[in-house]
């Protein structure tokens, strides 16, 4: 017994030793789950991902996802929504009030969602252009200029959104030295667009001294020439030139020679980027023509009466409009515009919606925001998921062009314009400078029933056809054509959270204090036109 | 005693009937008498769980002062522990959990839920740092340790046989209520007509005008009650088998736990477990102790999916949930043509949601005694966890982003995580005339993997086939997390006399977790109680104990995995995005709580405990968000500091011990507060009512408040003051000059007209936030779901073959955030909106309802007052008598008892959810649409052989 006791005894010390001595273990543990930035840009072809992926992380909050697509959408009276997920109820309702910006507001996403999903962006592509600065090669000298040439192209796009969004906000190009900011100066928005249209400039410039192509399943998600991106590049400096503006004085005062320019060196092909699964999808589109339950489709939003109703041949419209908001009902719309109203009657569907009498909203949200017609242009079940996604079509560059040539004097030369998509899509007879013909059922009429103007029917010409693009353009053009009802504010201020990390004093906009929108009068035309106010 | 001779001495052992006098081995290098303890160490024994807790950890609720429960819901989950106060305001507040000797993770969720409560013979609590030091940098929130039954409880040379069964039925506690009536405009028969009187179809039904649109109009079709339509009562059942013997040198314990609990959803989310247990002692020499434990446990669980309850509450009441659809699945996927929210019970039926889990532990400790000062012992525990969850819903069923047609989905979860711990140690013991002298030197290490792979897919090709091969579209993620620490700790405790107690601790703690330069943290713990009583002077002899202590002490909470590093994380495209700022300074957070308190035991049948315990918790984790251009979202800083106090006391009594007769009684009762005392980051909101803030405690609430004095009116709308009225609810509504808010019902200038008054809108009779000096709505204190104190009572009785065991528990204040109620106001579902019965002039249209919904954020109007007292645990046994006893030793019994058994009997509370006790922490009281608690009525029978 003593022997095996000994035996215990040297065989129990054994490991005690092992303990201790093992409780010097090596504590360096490596994440094996997430990179740092060492294993993030160790290879040239890491850092041009950095690029490669940046245009998918500036495609949602670009008016491709629920926020900010929703609110803007629904304050600019394009969509109509019973529901408040995405900050659509508040910002839209009647009276408007002025934006919540506090932290804690339950819809702070629609502030944000783009302020922090740009600057990700613009810093992923920030790293990229230091590092090719610095000397870095991807793999050859054209590859390294495609990566520098669509780096400089997306830092332009997200600079340029959030000066389209918000009040204020920070250049940081590859140049700023963040590390050596205690006090960030914010630059206004006039100045964030002209540093965006800056570096899609130099985004062109870099492209035209090579010779390039994208692929469609990354980059932008088109199969483009470099000719294609540089007309691309071209439409969206047209965009932001025009889109900037946050009032009707604005609007009038952007250079529209050089939006012309810009326009004809566009886009000649619509631009639409392929879905894939998980990786890029227009989930806005999506929503606006969800259908869960049959025979209710498009059940998250539908398009507005403001949008369709000057296409009403009745007085449906009429009688809605100058009707209390709280005693508004939805009513069904005869119409000759073939994207409202099928061959078939006011019951068939259109090109673009069509007629559903179920009810989607619930009446203590206010029934002025009921419609009975939902929206079909991209269909209505998993398609959203694959395919092209219309983010650009070449009729919105049209329209713009045709603005600018009526604001120019040139409303003769606009005609042609307006008239592409209002004869080929909505089947409605040509406008003239007088405006549509002066017939029973002409497309738009005014508020008084009669037939509206040259300038109503561009503007219902944007809207119709800019339905479901995006979620942010009809916001944009409502404010420079001062369409927006009175008190929406005019653009976000930085956000709450953003101030407070900053320790800056809070601040917003509208509800009748700075910021706020006028009192609408869409019937008034830029320049003296026939049936204008 | 004379050389060669011999004496008789007679011993009579006296059970210890006192859990302060018990043994204690928590927080304590070597088993010390609780009277010897110089800092408090709760401790629950057997006698005190005649009602088997579902979750083991729940056992204690009510029974220890100090002590936080917010129990599970769904049968099979984890709970929420908190000892005194809060230590974290970001991390976990739970306590660290050892069972026989196994440090369990806590790496993944409901890691309590695969513990089984059938064999607990002890649980101790060790409540705070001033007394879990041992523990070191994971210990800042307390620690508990479980002990499960061995076989040196029975005599020497016994076999111990033991059959338990145990049967009934689980059902819902409390229930939430809706709206009887609607708005809608209907002829005299009560059908639906549109705005020209003509009959339509309830999807084209159109509401009432703005200014009657009160919910007061019955509806001519069948109602239900959607409670009692989704819930059923379920099953429950738990059947145990054990056997113990005790040879001597060796004994052993072997168990075997079946149990199944249905939980109230309609066949729906049921939990099964199947436990095996085996502790084993043996003592080779008699300097030498092996001890051995090892349990293994699988479990089996039906998951309900996320927006379960949340769809329930939107449902209208006027469709019935039980109707089958149309594609041949029992339960209708859209009972409601105007529905928002699918049937949760055709979503429950189509999804197939199954976890699994099987839990494997087991720990070995040596102890070897070679002088009889000096012990070496070691102990090594091994904790594994494998978790599998499975997902499908089959293509061509209905669901929320593909409508009638879905393409189906399938996922497969799976998870590992070994935990390895040991330790290796010297104690030394010496005698030094009247002084004792007690040390230890020890070593630890400590190794963690965590492991989780998800894959999923969809779009199947075909039906009806599981396999991840049938998905055409088909995504995987992975995450591995190491977790090394080491440490070293020595102890130096000394009495004189057993009368002057002094103890003192050091321990240094390194471990991966930490930033790369602050590796290694130390901990102390200094401590002393003085027996006063022990003293010759002592002129209280009924009072034959009496104990003065005071302990300090520090323990550290550990940072997550991720916290420290740099991370770019990975997006769907193949790219990286800035996500964490990496911090190679990151510390563990560190809590120094100093206690003092008073021992008592009278004429060795009362003890009395009282306690105040001052904590401090300094270098809180916290994310601390950066400014957008930097790219990175945040960095995990030491950026903050939490206090807190907490005064408790606990009062035993063993009022009568007879024969045929024993009664005893406990009473405990603490209360808590805590402050975060700095902050420095930016404020903000979190869980939906939580602000995390300098000066603002964890649990209470901010949001909006609605305006129920005119003075918080804007400045712009001051000057109309006479426009706005106050309303019977006691808010402040605009009305227009000089009205009431009871002459609403009018078609111009009534409910449904606006105003606007400086830069705000009011809507007639509406509610009125009240806004800050920017003129956003202001974000206030709404409430603090700390309870003012809590309290909990036990009684024991034993009469003859009666025993009877109850606990009643109760939180006196504390408040509850019901968003359930607030989301059943969105679309009028809650009873509060329906008008019927009320006075005319007192009707509210359902726009003065939506008002206070206030688009869900939190506002003042839906805290509600969550205090209750609880009949929590209920248990009458009877033990049959020797005659009956004589029947069944025809088989070998020994004896045998029936018991009926109940758990969360009784609720006596204001609140108007499910039940109080809400919320998935301990800190945020939220009632969101979660689980709820329900009760259970159980009878069982025990034989022994």
């Amino acid at each position: 017994m003593p022997t095996l006791q000994k035996r215990i005894r040297a065989r129990m010390l054994l490991p005690i030793l092992g303990v201790a001595l093992a409780a010097c273990q090596d504590l360096a543990v490596i994440n094996t789950n997430l990179p740092d930035a060492e294993r993030a840009t160790k290879q040239p072809t890491a850092t041009e991902s950095f690029v490669a992926t940046s245009f998918r992380t500036w495609w949602p909050v670009a008016g491709h996802d629920d926020y900010p697509s929703w609110a803007f959408s629904t304050m600019a009276n394009e969509i109509t929504s019973g529901f408040a997920d995405f900050g659509q109820l508040e910002p839209s309702a009647q009276p408007r009030n002025a934006w919540n910006n506090s932290p804690v507001n339950a819809r702070a996403a629609v502030a944000e969602a783009p302020w922090y999903g740009l600057y990700r962006t613009i810093s992923s592509v920030n790293d990229a252009l230091k590092a090719i600065n610095g000397g870095l090669l991807i793999v050859d000298s054209t590859r390294t200029a495609r990566t520098k040439s669509v780096g400089k192209f997306v830092q332009g796009l997200s600079h340029g959104y959030l000066g389209l969004y918000y009040d204020r906000a920070f250049i940081a190009d590859e140049k700023t030295l963040l590390d050596t900011i205690a006090d960030p100066q914010f630059a206004t928005y006039q100045q964030m667009n002209a540093a965006a249209i800056a570096q899609l400039d130099s985004a062109i410039a870099i492209a035209n001294r090579t010779s390039f192509t994208l692929p469609v399943d990354s980059w932008l998600y088109a199969a483009l020439t470099k000719d294609q991106y540089v007309r691309l590049a071209n439409s969206f400096a047209a965009r932001l030139l025009v889109y900037n503006a946050r009032s009707r004085a604005e609007r009038a005062a952007v250079n529209w020679a050089e939006v012309i320019r810009r326009i004809d060196a566009g886009i000649t092909t619509d631009y639409t980027p392929t879905a894939q699964v998980d990786v890029l999808w227009d989930d806005w589109k999506r929503l606006v023509a969800r259908l869960r339950t049959a025979g209710r489709p498009s059940d998250y939003g539908r398009p507005s009466y403001y949008l369709l109703g000057p296409a009403d041949s009745t007085n449906g419209y009429v009688n809605w409009i100058s009707t209390a908001l709280t005693s508004r009902a939805a009513f069904q719309i005869r119409t000759k515009d073939r994207r409202i109203q099928g061959a078939g009657g006011p019951a068939t569907q259109g090109l673009y919606v069509g007629y559903n009498l179920n009810n989607i909203f619930d009446p203590t949200r206010g029934t002025w925001r009921f419609s009975h017609y939902a929206y079909f242009r991209n269909g209505t079940g998993s398609s959203w998921q694959v395919g092209t996604q219309l983010a650009m079509p070449v009729t919105e560059m049209d329209l713009l062009k045709a603005e600018a040539l009526i604001r120019l004097g040139r409303a003769a030369e606009a005609l042609p314009l307006i008239n592409k998509s209002r004869v080929a899509n909505g089947q409605l007879p040509p406008v003239t400078i007088a405006g549509p013909p002066d017939e029973a059922g002409c497309v738009p009429r005014k508020f008084n029933g009669q037939c509206g103007s040259l300038w109503d029917a561009l503007r219902y010409e944007v809207g119709i056809e800019g339905l479901g693009v995006n979620g942010v353009n009809a916001f944009f053009n409502a404010r420079g054509w001062q369409t927006l009802p009175e008190n929406t504010f005019i653009h976000l201020p930085v956000p709450g959270r953003e101030l407070a990390v900053l320790r800056k004093t809070l601040y917003t906009f509208g509800g009748g204090g700075v910021g706020s929108a006028p009192a609408p009068t869409p019937e008034a035309c830029p320049i003296a036109l026939p049936r204008c106010p | 005693m004379p050389d060669g001779g011999s004496i008789v001495v007679d011993f009579k052992l006296r059970p210890v009937a006192l859990s302060l006098e018990a043994i204690v081995t928590t927080g304590v290098t070597d088993p010390t008498a609780g009277t010897s303890i110089p800092f408090t160490v709760g401790r629950v024994s057997a006698e005190n769980l005649p009602v088997p807790a579902s979750n083991a950890l729940e056992a204690i609720q009510g029974k220890v002062a100090g002590v936080t429960v917010v129990p599970s819901g769904q049968p099979g989950s984890g709970t929420n522990i908190q000892l005194r106060s809060p230590t974290s305001i970001n991390k976990g507040n739970s306590p660290l959990v050892v069972v026989d000797g196994v440090i369990q993770s806590q790496a993944f969720g409901g890691s309590s839920s695969d513990l089984e409560s059938m064999d607990i013979e002890s649980i101790e609590i060790v409540k705070g740092a001033a007394a879990a030091s041992l523990y070191g940098s994971r210990a800042s929130s307390g620690v508990i340790q479980i002990r499960t039954r061995r076989g040196n409880n029975i005599g020497e040379g016994a076999t111990r046989w033991t059959l338990r069964s145990e049967f009934g039925s689980n059902s819902l506690a409390g229930k939430i209520h809706w709206a009887q009536d609607h708005y809608y405009q209907t002829d005299a028969a009560g059908k639906y007509v549109n705005a020209a009187g003509v009959e339509v179809p309830r999807a084209q039904r159109i509401a009432r005008p703005t200014y009657q649109r009160f919910q007061d109009v019955a509806y001519s079709d069948p109602i239900y009650d959607q409670v009692d339509r989704f819930f059923k009562p379920g099953q429950f059942s738990k059947n145990s088998f054990n056997v113990a013997q005790n040879s001597g040198r060796t004994n052993w314990f072997l168990s075997f736990v079946n149990s199944r609990e249905d939980g109230v959803v309609l066949d729906r989310g049921r939990f099964t477990q199947n436990d095996i247990r085996l502790n084993l002692d043996h003592q080779p020499f008699d300097k030498l102790k092996i001890g051995f434990s090892a349990y293994h446990s699988r479990s089996n669980r039906q998951e309900l999916f996320g927006d379960t309850f949340f769809q329930l509450i939107n449902q209208a009441p006027d469709v019935d949930l039980r109707q089958p659809d149309p594609d041949g699945t029992p339960y209708i996927y859209q009972p409601d043509p105007e529905g928002r929210e699918a049937n949760p019970l055709y979503v429950l039926y189509t999804e197939d949601r199954q976890r699994k889990r099987a839990r494997t532990q087991g720990s070995l400790e040596t102890r070897y005694t070679p002088f009889s000062w000096l012990t070496l012992d070691g102990q090594v525990s091994y904790d594994r966890s494998d978790r599998r969850l499975d997902f499908f819903l089959d293509q061509g069923l209905k669901t929320e982003l593909n409508g009638s047609v879905g393409i189906g989905n399938n996922s497969q979860t799976s998870g590992t995580t070994n935990t390895l711990n040991s330790s290796a140690g010297a104690s030394v013991l010496q005698r030094f005339g009247a002084v004792t002298l007690r040390s230890t030197v020890r070593a630890l290490l400590e190794r963690e993997n965590n492991e989780v792979t998800t894959a999923e897919g969809q779009d199947f090709a075909v039906p009806g086939v599981r396999s991840l091969d049938n998905a055409k579209t088909r995504f995987v993620s992975s995450d591995l997390e190491e977790i090394r620490a080491s440490g070293y700790f020595v102890t130096l405790g000394a009495d004189y006399n057993g009368r002057y107690i002094a103890d003192g601790l050091v321990r240094r703690d390194g471990s991966s977790l930490f930033g790369a330069n602050e590796r290694w943290n130390s901990y102390y713990r200094a401590s002393g109680a003085w027996r006063v009583s022990q003293e010759s002077w002592w002129m209280f002899p009924a009072i034959n104990e009496f104990k003065l202590r005071a302990s300090r002490g520090t323990a550290g909470g550990r940072p997550s995995f991720n916290d420290q590093y740099e991370t770019f994380s990975f997006n769907a495209a193949g790219g990286v995005l800035k996500q964490n700022l990496g911090n190679k300074n990151l510390r563990p957070e560190r809590a120094t709580e100093t206690e003092i308190g008073i021992d008592a035991i009278v004429k060795s049948r009362y003890s009395l405990q009282l306690s105040y315990a001052k904590n401090r918790v300094t270098d809180q984790l916290i994310q601390v968000p950066l400014a957008g251009f930097f790219g990175y979202g945040q960095q995990w800083q030491n950026a903050g500091t939490v206090e807190g106090n907490t005064i408790e006391g606990t009062l035993e009594a063993q009022i009568v011990k007879r024969p045929s007769l024993s009664w005893r009684v406990g009473v405990v009762a603490d209360r808590s507060r805590n402050t975060v005392t700095e902050f420095n980051r930016s404020c903000f909101t979190t869980q939906t009512i939580a602000f995390r803030c300098a000066g603002v405690g964890l649990g209470e609430m901010y949001g909006f408040q609605f305006l129920h004095d005119k003075t918080y009116l804007p400045a712009d709308a001051q000057s109309r003051v006479n426009e706005f009225d106050v309303n019977d609810e006691g808010l402040v509504v605009w009305v227009g000059a000089d009205k009431k808010y009871t002459q609403g019902e009018t078609p111009t200038g009534g409910w449904g007209t606006t105003t606007t008054i400086g830069t705000s809108s009011y809507g007639w009779g509406l509610p009125i936030q009240r806004k800050d000096s920017t003129g956003s709505a202001a974000v206030i204190r709404i409430g603090d779901g700390t309870p003012k104190f809590k309290w909990g009572f036990t009684n024991s009785v034993t009469w003859r073959n009666f025993d009877v065991f109850t606990l009643i528990d109760a939180a006196v204040g504390g408040d509850a955030y019901n968003q359930t109620n607030q989301r059943m106001y969105q679309w009028a579902k809650s009873h509060d909106v329906d008008q019927a019965g009320k006075a005319q002039e007192l009707k509210k249209p359902v726009e003065y309802y939506v008002s206070l919904y206030a688009a869900n954020n939190p506002t003042d109007y839906f805290v509600e007052d969550a205090g209750y007292v609880k009949l929590r645990e209920l248990s009458v046994k009877y033990r049959f008598g020797p005659r009956a006893v004589s029947l069944l030793r025809s088989v070998g019994a020994r004896g045998a008892a029936v018991s009926l058994i109940g758990r969360n009997l009784l609720t006596s509370t204001k609140y108007k959810g499910y039940d109080p006790e809400v919320g998935s922490n301990t800190l945020t009281r939220l009632d969101s649409f979660d689980y709820p608690r329900y009760r259970t009525f159980t009878g069982s029978i025990e034989i022994t052989f």
